[in-house]
């Protein structure tokens, strides 16, 4: 198995009140390319800090990431921008995380146009594709997103994403919004893109009802450090840490 | 750009719902109206030396609404006239303070950092002083300015203002999902900056406008009838209150109908500006 993304000793922190604040306390991490790995943890525990900062959203404090052997934190603005292409990333509330002036249409384009990948009608073309690809209308290109509802804005969140062709997609509690038969729709297309389209997924949630039966592997975040990394089966059945013991406890397990 | 268009729409549905900001529309749109045609609508030459000795202060009457002033000139008719220079530079004083103060605001507030620090430190330190006084200082400087220069002076003296505006409202949305979205997908800054920044902030945009608009005319009146504004024979409103000024008591219409162009005017655009204000209001409910 070779790593995608591997993440070593990494520290994020943000300054506080008095100091500076670790939100991401020496994490290392890998992740295979094809899996989903899920990343759970109480809010506060620094899984966004995380996944932005392999991202490189946030500047991380220390530490190193790379991408397919890529060294992240060392690449200058034009070839970040250029890797932005391959690893994308879903947020969680899809009514921040779409520009309610724009169109759908428009807002599916942004990734197009700034990397130059269609023009015009191939473009248009290349658009009404992904809105299929995740469920929604070729007509829904000319509509705003205040006319969705919250998993169709999550659909065409992701269409935005999938528009650049990424290997990697983070999804920062992409279904944690959602109630549950609209989480388990967004989740079942989900799996089949990363199906048909070999991604890799770093899968936040604050939910390990979520993660089952979904992630490959689980990593769970407390207090900015990775206390349990563990293939879901074996976390579920046989949680080695006390942390991941009582955030099992508190998890209602309903068969997914 | 129907879109856009429906948005205006809706817009304004939400923003005039009650009369007084129907009945400052009606008026305000007259008063252009009549300001903008002057040259067709008024009844006199606002210049014109009639036989003065006849003409002379007289009262307002059919021929005359708003009387006449010692040269024997029409009131109305100058008004009309001093309200296309009056308007007009407020108009591009606001243009001005508008395409400064935005671009300054925007830049600041997305760049942040030390670049922030050193562009907002140079607009506070042009807000630190009272805007008459920096305004009496530079007329002082400049010789008969035209009322194109007038306009340059009354825009570089408020795009502080706008800038802080521009400025704080860039932060707010800077920090919104989709302008991360936006870096994430490694869309470039500037495009950021025009597809999603920019048309965020234009609402407050075009209220900080309008009320800088509404602003802006009594400082030009103020200036001009300090005789630091216009000089004669082009006429403001302004100028035509100083011309009337000494004159006041025994011929009040010289001083009252200039002055209710300026109060109407104001007043209207302000309610106008207000009305907009708490339609895009943030803390509203969006639809």
């Amino acid at each position: 198995m070779s790593a995608l993304v591997a993440v070593r000793d990494l520290v994020v922190e943000y300054a506080a009140r008095h100091g500076r604040r670790r939100a991401v306390d020496g994490v290392s991490l890998d992740i295979a390319r094809g899996e989903t790995l899920a990343l759970v943890g109480e809010s506060g525990s620094g899984k966004t800090s995380l996944g932005r900062a392999i991202l490189r959203l946030v500047e991380p404090a220390s530490g190193g990431v790379t991408f397919d052997g890529i060294d992240v934190r060392a690449l200058g603005r034009e070839p970040l921008r250029a890797l932005r292409r391959r690893m994308q990333v879903v947020f969680q509330d899809p009514k921040a995380s779409l520009d309610p002036r724009l169109t759908v249409g428009r807002i599916v384009r942004e990734g197009i146009d700034a990397h130059r990948l269609a023009r015009g009608r191939d473009a248009d073309a290349r658009v009404e594709r992904l809105l299929d690809d995740v469920g929604l209308a070729a007509a829904d290109v000319a509509r705003h997103p205040h006319e969705f509802s919250g998993g169709q804005r999550q659909r065409i969140a992701i269409a935005r994403a999938l528009a650049v062709e990424p290997e990697f997609l983070v999804l920062d509690e992409a279904v944690s919004a959602l109630d549950s038969t609209v989480r388990a729709q967004v989740l079942a297309l989900l799996a089949s893109l990363q199906a048909t389209r070999a991604l890799t997924y770093l899968f936040i949630a604050h939910d390990l009802a979520v993660v089952e039966g979904f992630a490959t592997r689980v990593a769970v975040m407390h207090e900015g450090r990775i206390v349990e990394c563990a293939p879901a089966r074996a976390l579920f059945s046989a949680p080695t840490h006390d942390y991941t013991r009582a955030l099992l406890a508190a998890t209602p397990r309903v068969p997914w | 750009m129907s879109a856009a268009t429906r948005r205006i729409r809706a817009l304004a549905r939400e923003a005039f719902p009650d009369w007084p900001s129907r009945v400052a529309i009606a008026v305000l749109a007259l008063v252009l109206l009549a300001v903008l045609f002057a040259p067709l609508l008024a009844p006199y030459d606002p210049n014109a030396l009639a036989d003065f000795v006849r003409d002379q202060f007289l009262a307002p009457s059919m021929h005359h609404p708003f009387g006449t002033d010692q040269a024997g000139r029409d009131v109305l008719s100058r008004v009309m006239h001093g309200g296309r220079v009056s308007l007009g530079v407020a108009a591009l004083s606001v243009v001005v303070s508008v395409a400064v103060g935005a671009l300054w605001g925007a830049v600041a507030g997305f760049a942040g950092g030390v670049f922030d620090a050193t562009l907002m430190r140079v607009s506070d330190a042009v807000l630190a002083f009272p805007r008459i006084l920096l305004l009496l200082l530079m007329t002082s400087l400049v010789r008969a300015p035209s009322a194109a220069g007038i306009a340059l002076l009354l825009g570089i003296t408020s795009w502080p203002g706008m800038s802080r505006l521009v400025r704080a409202e860039v932060r707010h949305l800077r920090e919104q999902d989709y302008v991360l979205a936006a870096r994430a997908l490694g869309v470039p800054w500037w495009r950021t900056l025009r597809t999603h920044l920019l048309p965020g902030v234009a609402p407050q945009v075009s209220v900080a406008a309008a009320l800088a608009f509404a602003s802006v005319i009594p400082l030009e009146a103020t200036l001009s009838f300090l005789g630091l504004g216009l000089h004669p024979p082009a006429a403001s409103w302004g100028n035509i209150l100083l011309d009337g000024a000494d004159q006041a008591a025994a011929h009040w219409w010289l001083v009252l109908f200039p002055a209710l162009a300026i109060v109407v005017t104001v007043v209207c655009v302000n309610t106008i500006g207000e009305r907009l204000q708490d339609a895009i209001d943030p803390r509203r409910v969006a639809p």
